[in-house]
């Protein structure tokens, strides 16, 4: 019980002043000017059809799309530019508290810090399309249309019929939110681990690099650099879709029963495993870490 | 303006103007043999394309925005403000954050002009310009150059509030697409605070499209008036 009230303090600390840093309003106002750039698709798609969509549904339709959860995660970069969180006060709680319950309470703090800014960009992206769209739990006019034509898949919109039968605007929507919790986790994780041990400017490098290797292990890009034919996109899509983060945070890339790609709960597992490995290696770097700056920000 | 000109961050801000110019070139229009005159529209084309309009609020922050922080924080402004009066300073400072943002997309644009007419004017056939054409582009490029001066301000203003470098660099950018959104999301007939009727001028602004330079007239002063006063207000402070 001591060890859980000794966490949760080291997280309130973190928490504090995090509404007025001007580094966390200026990502959170970003996000907001991002959604509005990715959410123009489905836009343009009400637009076209000339008719409304469900609340959720822009949002699904804009981050079904990696290069969409990609950008997205990218603010977190600068988001969590000061981890692990140092000031003043740190040297009078590493003397109260175990190192590693310190640890521990970095990881939760970029935890609700990512489920956070995560709920956020569902709400602003829901905000930014509300002249269209209807609070109901069912899919619209639009997303039916979407899903028997072709113009779903040349948008990578990822409304299927497959999709729109099995499922609800709402269970989706929470689905895309777990899986884009899930990379931004690996991210924030990975960049907490390379801070730790190299520095700031590794952090940030491993950051970028973890993103790019997501970007770049397309399955497009694949084909291209392996010059396969359109008939073995089959299989480079499913190599993609089990190798790179990106392809796991990305719903249309999992499997509809159309192509042996992991099921949502598989890429789950998958992040889960990466999270524990970044989680141990962390714990163990901390063994080694010096604590020599405590000037904070 | 000596100090402006040797900014990095005012090459850097024209550079980008510059590049937001050479990428909004319609190139796939270039057929030859060009009409007389057309020179003046691939550059009113550039003028006006959506790359321009999304590099503005960056390029014109990038020379005057951080200077105040960056002149607080080092301790600079304490020994330069024994040295002049503080009246002295704020109006210097003003103006300065004013040209910061107005010249770089003057000067690039300029620039820009001077290139489309060695490069295509001479493949051009023989026929008379359009002035009027003439007058149309120098005055997108004067709108333009008038949003980048009023974003500047905003830049200074939110640099002497925060006092932080990502308020005075991010913020105006915020607030440009802010009105972007609130026309294109919410209010679809508020093109009077929409930055891309500002630079295209389709609506109705009067007689001779004399209410925008009004409008810009307005709002500089506005904006100038206000970092100087909330310039007048922190430098008490010091």
């Amino acid at each position: 019980m001591g060890a859980v009230k000794q966490v949760a303090a080291a997280v309130r600390w973190n928490f504090l002043g995090f509404y007025k840093n001007p580094r966390v309003v200026a990502s959170f106002m970003f996000s907001f000017i991002l959604c509005f750039f990715l959410s123009e698709r489905a836009m343009m798609v009400a637009d076209y059809y000339d008719s409304s969509m469900q609340a959720l549904e822009p949002f699904i339709w804009t981050f079904g799309d990696a290069t969409a959860i990609l950008l997205c995660s990218l603010l977190l970069i600068l988001l969590f530019l000061d981890l692990p969180k140092l000031s003043p006060f740190t040297p009078y709680m590493l003397l109260r508290m175990k190192k590693s319950r310190w640890l521990l309470a970095q990881f939760f703090y970029i935890f609700l810090v990512t489920v956070l800014y995560m709920l956020y960009v569902v709400l602003a992206t829901s905000i930014l399309c509300m002249q269209k769209t209807y609070a109901g739990n069912i899919w619209s006019k639009t997303a039916a249309l979407l899903a028997y034509s072709n113009m779903g898949k040349d948008l990578s919109i990822p409304s299927t019929v497959k999709v729109m039968e099995s499922t609800s605007p709402l269970s989706c929507s929470m689905q895309i939110t777990a899986l884009l919790i899930c990379y931004a986790l690996s991210l924030s994780f990975l960049m907490l681990f390379f801070q730790m041990k190299l520095g700031k400017k590794a952090a940030v490098g491993a950051g970028l690099f973890y993103s790019l290797f997501g970007f770049l292990l397309n399955p497009d890009v694949l084909a291209k650099i392996l010059r396969k034919e359109e008939y073995e996109m089959f299989l480079m899509r499913r190599v993609a879709g089990w190798l790179s983060p990106l392809n796991h945070a990305t719903y249309g890339m999992h499997d509809f029963g159309y192509d042996v790609l992991p099921s949502i709960g598989q890429s789950c597992m998958v992040f889960l495993a990466l999270l524990l490995l970044l989680l141990s290696l962390s714990f163990y770097t901390l063994k080694k870490y010096n604590f020599n700056s405590f000037t904070g920000d | 303006m000596k100090e402006l000109l040797r900014d990095k961050g005012f090459l850097a801000a024209m550079v980008v103007s510059f590049l937001g110019f050479a990428m909004g070139f319609p190139f796939y229009q270039v057929e030859f043999p060009l009409g007389s005159g057309s020179f003046i529209q691939f550059y009113q084309a550039s003028l006006e394309s959506q790359v321009m309009l999304f590099l503005i609020p960056i390029a014109a922050v990038l020379p005057p925005g951080g200077s105040y922080v960056r002149e607080s924080a080092s301790g600079f402004l304490k020994l330069y403000l024994s040295r002049v009066s503080r009246m002295d300073y704020i109006r210097a400072k003003t103006c300065l954050v004013y040209a910061g943002g107005f010249l770089p997309f003057f000067l690039a644009g300029t620039l820009s002009f001077l290139f489309c007419f060695f490069f295509l004017y001479p493949l051009e056939l023989k026929g008379a310009v359009s002035w009027e054409e003439a007058r149309g582009a120098v005055e997108t490029l004067l709108r333009i150059s008038f949003i980048g001066g009023i974003i500047a301000e905003f830049s200074g203003i939110f640099a002497a509030v925060f006092r932080n470098y990502y308020m005075a660099y991010g913020l105006p950018f915020v607030v440009y697409y802010m009105m972007v959104i609130l026309k294109e999301r919410y209010f679809p007939k508020m093109y009077v605070m929409y930055p891309g009727e500002w630079v295209l001028c389709k609506e109705s602004w009067g007689t001779g499209n004399a209410g925008i330079w009004v409008f810009f007239l307005v709002v500089s002063l506005a904006v100038m008036l206000s970092h100087s006063l909330i310039l007048y207000w922190r430098l008490q402070e010091v």
